[in-house]
């Protein structure tokens, strides 16, 4: 089976272009990742994930109804997902209390939006099932480039502002009393979530994206106890997962991004099982 | 210390606050000096959070003022040292103490990239204040509820305020941690202004100076003023005192003797 992945991947450039695809969504993954995690915003990721299919939907349409040729369905991912960002980000600052019933509507309303488009636009029913499981072996070398882009947006964003990202995850209010601008910072780190989900929405769909948002960081979480080494685990645990997927689904021909999935999850699994027992032997 | 010295650090001028209908605080007059060891006292529920929060201007009020070092809070909190309650924050967060501290150099530095060596020194040197030096790269996961309590202190310290406000410091932690604590605030004392909550009046008198009582109105006493009428005035009712190695005065004997 690895074999039979190595010699593929000599062969075929969709396999390398998809090697690419998964190392460079796990570094933003690795890092935004860990920030979601220790701040607790997965359901809000959860809530921009859904709504990156009505942008890719609506690109889709325009381009093939409007005839807008140079509209790439990514374009459209981006733009949902930060508009649900910005929206989801001022509604949990500025109306707490009805937080969570906004990220259920603006999750539901954006993924509508998609299937809508989706079944206007003639002809692509079958983007629908490769948006909301994922297609990495569809990955192009124009993916490419913008998701390299995307990756340089998020790591400049996450180090250059490293110091408040980690000081608002830690506790909001001294930051705010120390003349931090933050709320500014929680919609930049909503933001940079929002291009981090849809860098791996092109591995693993929007549907199963949370969990390759949040298992690398989460399975990191348990060997370490500082921010920063968290992060180059998690992107460790990331490429692993992804490109361990990647080969493991490649010989029996197995949809990458749910075997992505399975890997992550079983990962964690042993990580948090390993170490409750680590745990229990070291106080004995 | 740039603090005026004539100047006073808090000014509060018939201030009442309320989230809902009921006010929680009413016609709050105070005033507090610089160099002063105040402790804010009052049940639960009385107040106490909230009139520090206003203080801070993390709250606004409703009616009458509220001045900081003479200006209004937003503009010279950050003459401020903060200490949260130490269940704010999430205990299993993937931090080291110097972390921790160093979030206290945040408003001075430079707005991005990483910190510079002198905020690294400015957060050790608040560290060696507590007492924490050598633990600077432990996790603070793995420290106890006192050691917790001063890594949050030097993070307050760390940005060289003028004024130090504690919100219930001796929460979680044992007497003993509790009274190498109010050592340590003392000691601070003898060069910034220490305003502290707690609902701990236990150890009201033997270090702090005067003592503010909340229960929605707010009465200032100097500590040897206690008395029972006025404990009994915040509490509602008679309460026990359950530590007594502090000093009583001949008029907070007395009112056990009344009831």
């Amino acid at each position: 089976m690895e074999a039979g992945f190595l010699s593929g991947l000599q062969q075929h450039a969709f396999l390398q272009n998809a090697l690419w695809a998964s190392l460079l969504s796990s570094v933003a993954c690795g890092t935004i990742g860990s920030f979601v995690v220790v701040r607790r915003i997965s359901y809000i990721a959860g809530g921009i994930a859904h709504c990156v299919l009505g942008g890719m939907g609506a690109a889709q349409y325009l381009r093939a109804v409007c005839g807008l040729s140079w509209l790439h369905p990514l374009h459209g991912a981006v733009a949902a997902s930060l508009l649900a960002a910005v929206v989801i980000g001022l509604v949990s600052l500025y109306a707490r209390e009805r937080e969570d019933t906004v990220i259920g509507a603006v999750w539901a309303i954006g993924m509508a939006v998609g299937v809508l488009f989706i079944s206007s636009t003639p002809g692509y029913d079958e983007d629908l099932m490769s948006y909301l499981f994922g297609n990495i072996l569809f990955v192009s070398g124009e993916d490419l480039w913008l998701l390299a882009v995307l990756d340089a947006v998020i790591l400049l964003g996450g180090g250059l502002f490293f110091n408040q990202f980690m000081g608002i995850c830690f506790d909001e209010e001294f930051a705010r009393l120390r003349g931090v601008r933050v709320d500014l910072f929680y919609l930049g780190l909503l933001c940079l979530t929002a291009l981090t989900v849809v860098l791996l929405t092109t591995v693993v769909g929007v549907v199963m994206v949370i969990a390759l948002l949040t298992l690398p960081a989460a399975t990191a979480g348990h060997f370490t106890r500082s921010l920063t080494r968290m992060m180059l685990l998690a992107v460790a645990f990331s490429a692993i997962y992804g490109v361990g997927g990647l080969a493991l689904s490649y010989g029996p021909g197995l949809p990458a991004g749910a075997t992505i999935i399975v890997l992550a999850g079983a990962g964690y699994l042993l990580a948090a099982v390993g170490r409750g027992l680590l745990g229990r032997l070291g106080r004995r | 210390m740039s603090s005026n010295t004539d100047e006073p650090v808090i000014e509060i001028e018939n201030l009442s606050f309320a989230y809902g209908p009921d006010p929680v605080l009413a016609d709050v007059h105070l005033q507090i000096e610089s160099g002063e060891f105040v402790s804010i006292v009052g049940p639960n529920g009385g107040g106490k959070t909230t009139l520090m929060r206003l203080i801070l201007g993390l709250l606004e009020p409703s009616q009458g003022s509220v001045k900081l070092f003479g200006q209004p809070p937003a503009r010279s909190r950050h003459r401020v040292g903060y200490m949260p309650q130490s269940m704010m924050y999430d205990a299993e967060f993937p931090a080291s103490v110097i972390d921790v501290v160093l979030m206290g150099r945040l408003g001075g530095h430079r707005g991005f990239g990483p910190f510079r060596r002198s905020d690294r020194r400015g957060a050790l040197r608040s560290l060696e204040e507590v007492g924490l030096a050598d633990l600077a790269r432990r996790p603070i996961a793995d420290l106890s509820g006192g050691q917790r309590q001063r890594v949050l202190i030097a993070r307050a310290l760390a940005s060289d305020p003028d004024l130090l406000m504690l919100d219930e410091p001796t929460n979680n932690i044992d007497l003993k941690a509790a009274d190498d604590l109010y050592e340590l605030l003392s000691r601070l004392n003898q060069r910034l202004t220490v305003v502290m909550v707690t609902h701990d009046i236990g150890f009201v008198s033997a270090k702090v100076r005067s003592v503010i009582c909340v229960n929605r109105q707010v009465q200032f006493h100097p500590t040897s003023e206690i008395t029972g009428e006025c404990i009994r005035e915040i509490y509602g009712s008679d309460v026990q005192l359950i530590r007594h190695d502090h000093r009583c005065s001949a008029e907070g004997h007395e009112w056990k003797r009344d009831s």
